[in-house]
């Protein structure tokens, strides 16, 4: 089914379109900035996940070594 | 030569009562150590998990950070995608014909044929569908949530009668 514009309102549709276009632009700019911070938060995550696990194994050894000291 | 030593410990101890009683009570107490096995490993390993503790710590304060950066994004794209639905939603849509678009089948627009110099398209004669404004910032959330569904239910609306 055809959609008639008026020849007079092209041009503004078609400027009105390319406003949108760069909108868009401007919209995708800004979530693929959001996902690369998304991506860096997950990465903060995951070190600290690591430190934690480091850090319990550390904890873990002093652990036993204070409640098992060497005998005589 | 027993009973010499005697005498000598005898006089040490009265001799510490009247001088330091703090340090006596001390003396007097049992002091018992444990032997570590590995010291140097556990003193090396306490300070590890001290160092990063505190870089768990600095840690955070980047984590928060990105977090706030993050926020500020998230109400840009939301003010960006306002923008955008300003844009179809009312500029473009005005030079858009409005009202339900009817399916023409071939077969219909052979036995009616449309008259290309009638300034007005064969749209649907019905009333337009009532699609509301976009909201205002000033009107809460919920009545902003409610027009987007009632928006939504009108655009499918409009789908459907195409399809």
């Amino acid at each position: 089914m055809p959609v008639f514009v008026k020849i007079d309102e092209y041009d503004d549709v078609l400027s009105l379109l390319r406003m949108v276009r760069a909108k868009m632009e401007e919209a995708k700019e800004t979530l693929a900035k959001i996902h690369d911070l998304k991506n860096e938060e997950d990465h903060q995550l995951e070190v600290w996940q690591n430190t934690l696990v480091e850090v319990e194994k550390k904890i873990d050894f002093i652990d036993h070594s204070l409640n098992e000291p060497e005998h005589f | 030569m027993v009973a010499k030593k005697k005498k000598t410990t005898r006089k040490r101890v009265a001799k510490q009562h009247t001088s330091h009683k703090n340090v006596e009570k001390k003396e007097i107490e049992p002091a018992y150590m444990v032997q570590l096995s590995d010291p140097k490993l556990v003193r090396k390993d306490l300070l590890e998990s001290l160092r990063e503790v505190i870089i768990f710590m600095q840690g955070y304060e980047k984590f928060r950070r990105i977090q706030e950066e993050k926020i500020a994004l998230f109400t840009q794209l939301r003010v960006e995608v306002k923008q955008l639905s300003i844009l179809v939603n009312d500029k473009l849509r005005k030079y858009l014909p409005k009202g339900k678009l009817r399916a023409v089948s071939p077969q219909k627009k052979e036995e009616e044929p449309y008259d290309s110099h009638d300034e007005q398209p064969p749209f649907a004669t019905g009333a337009p569908p009532s699609v509301s404004a976009p909201p205002s910032p000033q009107e809460p959330e919920e009545d902003n949530l409610a027009q987007l569904e009632g928006q939504l239910r009108d655009i499918e609306r409009q789908l459907q009668g195409i399809r």
